[in-house]
């Protein structure tokens, strides 16, 4: 029973990893449909855009002003309302979990729209994929899904305004111009503001959205250019913005206790203890649906306030039934992983050329053994939702990645229909892929059922660390052959990595299509051999490639070395090489070795590559295709005696596309680069019998202030093809970089993260 | 009944003695600024200021703050240098998904509070304490010193 | 030649007997006190043994509780995160590691089918129900001095709880000490084998407190330096010692390393709770002490205690006198910092938040530094296992809580926030290495007994 529901779950979350990793080829992303153009003239159009707000208060600033029914602002359609004081506001339909898509997303409109920018108003969309389509934010697709998509939504609110002011002035529509908010017939010399057209344009027909000539990036005013995030003012302040921070008139607060170690079942509690404590309101045992993405089985203690909750949770003793828990232990696994490494398995997954002939006839070749670490999201709001069961409608209010696969889920959970739920997306403190997953939305809604008030379910920072979807860890035998030419002629493979239900790798643990495109030789081999695993795994920050191009692209400067060629020199060919694809001929994919080229070139160029650095410093590159982006990083540092690192220099070289809000791009670009040097350098979750080691930040090391590189400088490059996202591709190079510049500086070879393990720190 | 004086303001909160002043400010008294990460002082986003020293308030309990003012980041941009930081924040676009800025902004008033001109090593120093998970230190490091030149 | 071989015996023989002579009178913890004992039976004081006033008339297994906690077995007899009194606690020596054993009441692995008789042998002789002997990890050679009927409630509070199935572990020791049978001989040398002995030249408020303090709480155990014979050296009585990688401090009178200058409200207070303001808070094993102990205690027996305590002799050891001024507000101020300044930044991230520049914290007088003991002892010992291990405690004046970081952060980097806490805002900076800190998270790898994800 609970294993089919471990494959389940798994299942559920690999699908939804496939999913958002897949970016639409260039011109195939998410249109505008019926309903999202359906004309909302006046007040009729609060219903639709924003879902129906039954009494909630929990963000009355946000709420004021637009679900005034008799509010006077225009609805152009799902993402655009007007005022008539020339105020616009956009709606953005996706999560911002920090990769600033709230901004982006409204200076793409706002340039097809041609707004004033600075009256722009920016508000969350309420939840509703049947207007606005996909919902999410993973994967970094968010960007290139709804990039046609939002276009058009501006350009057809304009083609709405437009053809008004003609009609009102009788020209042709083709001779009016639009900047800031403001048509103008020059000829005439007439103008006016889109506030004072947009009554009669709300009411004009709705555009075909294919007849709609978007902008050519040298017309584009707004895209581009540096924003400040359209949240920053709330943010600095300390207004209410995050899940966490919802307040309901008469809420009060959960705790949910889960099995320590993934799949234990609540057997009893000290019930009668809890509920006599200081505060304590109520306190049950939940069944669950024994779906990791939906809910354990745990228990609900309800409370007056956050703290009586957490203190009755210090004095919770459950007697747990382990008969189905995990007893997983990374120790084992590391520990037999080195051992059948070496077997490489009959049947392989890839299989080009005939690699035993290469190697056999090579001029040289290169065995190593690479892995890394289980690693937890942790980011720094807790899973939390506040949720509301009253007249007969889930009104809740998540912070999540993923509201709109969410929704049914809670439905299903909740046992009601989808129309009865009402999901509030609210800012996220912090995704990196943790909140993919529903789960603790979904045990919201299975409390809030108990509870005749709203409920604000809170975890603990240890329950964030007990019950995440973790990054698997992975083990790599490699073996390469290098011909006489001095070019990679051959790529063995043999991965370790783990599976849930016994077929298939566990969500988050197969080979990415990445690296499928990215490393070409002649001859390759690739074979994969699973070890059974309970404990819960998923997306994690550039899932799968965040520690296998780490792998790879340490083992590519391995074999650069033993060819005796340069290291780029020896890169650009590889990736310039014609070989059979092994990509599925269905997928259309962005992958150019030209991009390719063009960021590893732009990186070596940046960095000063082959220049003479003084003895125990080194320079290490790495490139990547990950997540529709090219992308190029260096490291220089240097090491001293003691293993400590000191870096002098990060360069990130970034091809994905145009770039949007550059101020954002670039605090991706340096954030996901001291993501990866935190992850590389510390970042390690241990397994013992099942249960979690590490509990809070102290035993996790996420790189503080005193250590962070000073300067990390991102280039790009930009070009007209489509822009993809810029959430995850910064990620996965920089360790593989990292670790080839220690090699340059000290000869030593890193094989294994994190690196702390191996005696290494960064310098003060 | 306790009475502590908040941004200037003085409030009666019904609540034991042990509470951490991060959750009566947090439940009891709307002031949601102040955000929960750690629980344990790991990591900073609970900062306010306690006699106008930096403090995290899920370690301070509410029976220690005393006659002590409080100021949370709901009333720190009331202070000359906390508004000069909030704007040089917002300047340099230091939020990426913000949940930790409250308490890097709690710091970073206090450092300038203390040191007009602070150096990296000050920085470091005072910023140590505050994590941020999305990596945003390279901008903090710019936004403090634009705030302090302009101080200067 | 012979006869200078002879005399070469004679000399030998009588330095070795007068060196276990010495040794010998050394096993006496209480003969400092000079005055004459007497047999408890004929002792006409206070009662000085059993449970205070106010448990007298409990039943036998309520004053078997109180004793029981006032003999402190549980810490030794209960795992990191197991079942209570069900034994398998690590005892890392130098020549192995002894493990603790169930004293739960399951009659296949724990003391369920003890007789009376037989319990009191294991309590006061170190002989098991099979006969082996007993390891003096085991404190017997304290417990000796504790009367049957104490004993025997204790036995009798034991029996009452959830018996526990949880087999010894084995023992891992080197030869020659995995032979039991050379215990006789400690045995013979060091347990005394005798029942407490009042002293009639002390006031039965003393004798209280030495009957808690020798028969019952073995203070003696890990605050009295051992000899080669590993057994408790009293020439040095409560001087201070290391045991199982954490430093047990001097709690003689002495003014500079001792307790001289601590007031009796100091005293008092850290013994009750654990924490006495300005000397700073129980971690590691006295954590436990304080925890599972000394705070079960009623006020007069903690007072009793502290009398006793003050009429040991001074005595001095290597510690300096503790610094008691706070250390400067600013970070540049105050002693230099480490020469890479690693300590400091690794104090500024994890640590500065709670326990300040200054060492006085802004946020609670557990976590002030200033004054305290740990920090002023150059050897660093404490403080390094507190960073390595944490404190969770629970005490009657709120929770004492600190991160454990021996997990999140390298032997280097804990040495060097140790040296810096030492040198910043103790008297005199310790230079312990990644090396050092290695060997003391091998010494005390069982003190965290924080179970995971509880
Ligand atoms: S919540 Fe207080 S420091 Fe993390
Ligand atoms: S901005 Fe996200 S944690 Fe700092």
């Amino acid at each position: 029973m609970a294993d089919t529901q471990f494959a389940q779950s798994d299942a559920y979350l690999s699908a939804l990893i496939r999913e958002v990793r897949s970016v639409p080829p260039a011109g195939v992303s998410l249109t505008m449909g019926r309903r999202t153009f359906f004309k909302l003239a006046g007040a009729s159009a609060a219903g639709l855009v924003l879902g129906f707000r039954l009494g909630g208060t929990a963000f009355a600033a946000e709420t004021a002003n637009v679900d005034e029914p008799d509010g006077k602002d225009q609805a152009m359609n799902a993402f655009i309302r007007i005022a008539p004081d020339n105020t616009i506001t956009i709606y953005s339909k996706c999560p911002e979990i920090g990769q600033g898509i709230k901004t982006s997303f409204g200076v793409i409109i706002a340039d097809e729209l041609d707004a004033d920018w600075n009256h722009v108003v920016m508000e969350q969309a309420d939840i509703n994929p049947k207007v606005y389509g996909s919902q999410g934010a993973g994967g970094s697709t968010s960007i290139p899904h709804a990039w046609d998509q939002l276009r058009q939504a501006g350009a057809g609110a304009k083609a709405m305004l437009v053809a008004v002011a003609a009609g009102q002035w009788a020209v042709d529509s083709s001779q009016i111009t639009a900047r800031d908010s403001v048509l103008t017939h020059a000829a005439s010399g007439r103008s006016a503001t889109y506030g004072s057209l947009a009554v009669a344009a709300a009411k004009m027909p709705v555009p075909d959205p294919k007849s709609l000539k978007l902008k050519s990036r040298a017309d584009y005013r707004l895209i581009g250019k540096r924003y400040r995030g359209v949240d920053d003012p709330k943010v600095v302040s300390g207004q209410p913005l995050f899940g966490i921070d919802v307040q309901l008139p008469g809420m009060v607060y959960a705790t949910y206790t889960k099995c320590p170690a993934a799949g234990g079942k609540v057997r009893s509690f000290n019930a009668n203890e809890i509920k006599a404590l200081h505060g304590v309101l109520d306190a049950f045992a939940v069944d669950g649906t024994g779906m990791m993405v939906e809910v354990m089985p745990g228990v609900a203690i309800i409370a007056r306030d956050t703290w009586s909750a957490f203190q009755a949770k210090d004095k919770l003793q459950v007697d747990w039934d382990l008969s189905e828990a995990s007893r997983d232990s990374t120790s084992q696994f590391s520990a037999e992983a080195r051992k059948q490494a070496a077997n490489f398995p009959q049947k392989p997954d890839d299989n080009i050329g005939d690699v035993d002939k290469s190697f056999a006839n090579a001029a040289k070749t290169v065995e190593a053994y690479y892995e890394y670490p289980f690693a937890a999201h942790v980011p720094l709001e807790p899973m939390n939702t506040t949720a509301h069961w009253h007249d007969g409608v889930m009104e809740m209010w998540v912070p999540t990645q993923q509201p709109d696969r969410g929704l049914p889920i809670v439905a299903k959970v909740a046992g009601i229909a989808p129309e009865k739920v009402v999901m509030h997306q609210t800012r996220v403190g912090g995704g990196f892929g943790r909140r993919l997953v529903n789960d603790y939305a979904c045990e919201a809604a299975a409390i809030a059922k108990r509870v005749k008030d709203p409920v604000k379910l809170q975890w603990t920072r240890e329950d964030d660390f007990a019950h995440d979807f973790y990054r698997p860890a992975g083990y790599h035998q490699f073996k390469g052959a290098i011909d006489k030419g001095g070019r990679l002629d051959a790529w063995q493979e043999h991965f370790i990595t783990f599976t849930a239900d016994g077929k298939k790798e566990a969500s988050g643990a197969n080979l990415t299509d990445n690296l499928r495109y990215s490393i070409k030789a002649p001859n390759l081999r690739r074979a994969k051999t699973m070890f059974p695993l309970r404990i819960p795994t998923g997306a994690w920050r550039a899932p799968g490639d965040n520690a296998q191009v780490f792998a790879a692209q340490s083992f590519m400067h391995e074999l650069s070395l033993a060819s005796g060629r340069d290291h780029v020199e020896f890169l650009l060919d590889a990736v310039n090489r014609d070989v059979p694809e092994l990509v599925p001929k269905d997928r259309t994919v962005n992958f150019s070795p030209s991009r390719a080229t063009g960021v590893i070139k732009m990186c070596a160029d940046k960095a000063g590559w082959g220049k003479t650095l003084p003895k125990g410093s080194g320079l290490g590159l790495a490139w990547c295709y990950s997540h529709a982006g090219h992308v190029a990083q260096a490291v220089e540092l240097s090491v001293d005696a003691n293993k400590r690192i000191k870096i002098a220099r990060i360069l990130v070289v970034l091809d994905v596309g145009p770039i949007i809000d550059m101020a954002g791009s670039q605090a991706q670009a340096q954030g996901a680069s001291t993501d990866a040097l935190s992850t590389a350098m510390g970042l390690k979750i241990n397994i013992e019998n099942g249960l979690i080691q590490e509990q809070n930040y102290n035993a996790y090391p996420i790189l503080r202030m005193p250590f962070a590189p000073m300067t990390i400088d991102p280039y790009f490059i930009q070009s007209d093809n489509p822009p993809t996202g810029m959430g995850e591709p910064a990620f996965p190079a920089l360790a593989p970089a990292l670790g080839n510049a220690i090699f340059a500086a000290t000869g030593e070879r890193v094989r294994q993260l994190p690196l702390r393990d191996l005696g290494y720190s960064l310098a003060v | 009944m306790l009475t502590l004086t908040i941004n200037g303001q003085s409030r009666d909160v019904d609540v034991p003695e042990d509470m951490p002043l991060l959750w009566v400010l947090r439940d009891h008294l709307s002031l949601v600024g102040t955000k929960y990460g750690c629980g344990i002082a790991q990591c900073g986003v609970c900062t306010v200021h306690v006699a106008g020293k930096p403090v995290r308030s899920c370690q301070l309990t509410v029976g220690d703050v005393g006659t002590r003012a409080i100021v949370t980041i709901e009333g720190i941009g009331s202070t000359p240098n906390g508004a000069k930081v909030q704007k040089a924040w917002m300047e340099a676009a230091v939020p990426q998904c913000g949940y930790c800025q409250a308490g890097q902004i709690m710091s970073a008033t206090a450092l300038l509070d203390a040191n007009p001109q602070p150096d990296d090593a000050d920085i470091d120093a005072a910023m140590a304490g505050n994590l941020c998970r999305c990596g945003t230190y390279i901008r903090i490091r710019r936004a403090i010193k634009n705030a302090a030149a302009k101080s200067a | 030649m012979k006869k200078i071989i002879g005399i070469v015996v004679a000399v030998i023989v009588v330095v070795a007997l007068g060196f276990a002579g010495w040794l010998y009178l050394g096993r006496d913890p209480m003969s400092f006190a000079g005055g004459s004992t007497v047999a408890l039976a004929d002792y006409h004081g206070a009662d000085v043994t059993g449970v205070p006033a106010q448990l007298a008339s409990a039943d036998l297994v309520k004053r078997g509780e109180y004793l029981t906690h006032a003999a402190d077995c549980q810490a030794c007899h209960t795992a990191p995160g197991g079942a209570p009194f069900a034994g398998g606690f690590a005892f890392n020596m130098p020549f192995g590691t002894i493990y603790s054993t169930n004293i739960t009441p399951d009659k296949q692995t724990g003391i369920g089918k003890y007789t009376d008789t037989q319990f009191l042998a294991a309590v006061h002789k170190g002989i098991r129900a099979d006969g082996a002997k007993l390891y003096p990890a085991m404190p017997y050679s304290s417990y000796t001095y504790m009367t049957d009927a104490d004993a025997l409630a204790i036995k009798a509070y034991l029996f009452t709880l959830a018996p526990v199935n949880a087999p010894a572990r084995q023992n891992q020791l080197s030869w020659p000490f995995s032979q039991r049978s050379l215990l006789a001989l400690w045995n013979v040398m060091f347990n005394p084998d005798e029942r407490f002995r009042p002293n009639t030249s002390e006031s039965p408020q003393w004798n209280r407190g030495a009957y808690l303090a020798e028969a019952m709480g073995h203070c003696g155990d890990c605050h009295t330096p051992r000899n080669l014979a590993f057994a408790l050296d009293n020439h040095g009585k409560f001087a201070g010692t290391l045991t199982a990688g954490w430093r047990a401090y001097n709690i003689t009178g002495d003014n500079v390393s001792g307790l001289g200058d601590w007031s009796d409200e100091d005293l008092t207070s850290y013994l009750s709770t654990g924490h006495a303001n300005g000397h700073g808070g129980a971690a590691g094993p006295m954590g436990e002490a304080a925890d599972d102990s000394l705070s079960y205690l009623v006020p007069d027996d903690t007072r009793a205690l502290a009398t006793y305590l003050r009429s040991i002799p001074a005595h001095a050891s290597d510690l300096p006198r503790t610094v008691t001024t706070a250390a400067p507000a600013s970070y540049r101020e105050g002693v230099a910092a480490d020469a890479n300044s690693r300590g400091e930044k690794i104090f500024a991230g994890a640590c500065a938040s709670c326990h300040d520049w200054t060492g006085v914290s802004p946020v609670t007088g557990f976590a002030t530094l200033t004054g305290v003991r740990a920090v002023n002892d150059p050897s660093a010992t404490n403080v390094a296992q507190t960073v390595i291990n944490g404190v969770n405690r629970k005490t009657t004046d709120g929770r004492i809580f600190m991160p454990a970081f021996g997990a999140g952060y390298s032997d280097d980097d804990i040495a060097a926030v140790a040296n810096y806490v030492t040198a910043r805002f103790g008297a005199k900076g310790a230079d312990l290495t990644g090396k050092d800190v290695s060997a003391l998270r091998q010494q005390a790898a069982q003190q965290s007994k924080e179970a995971p994800n509880g």
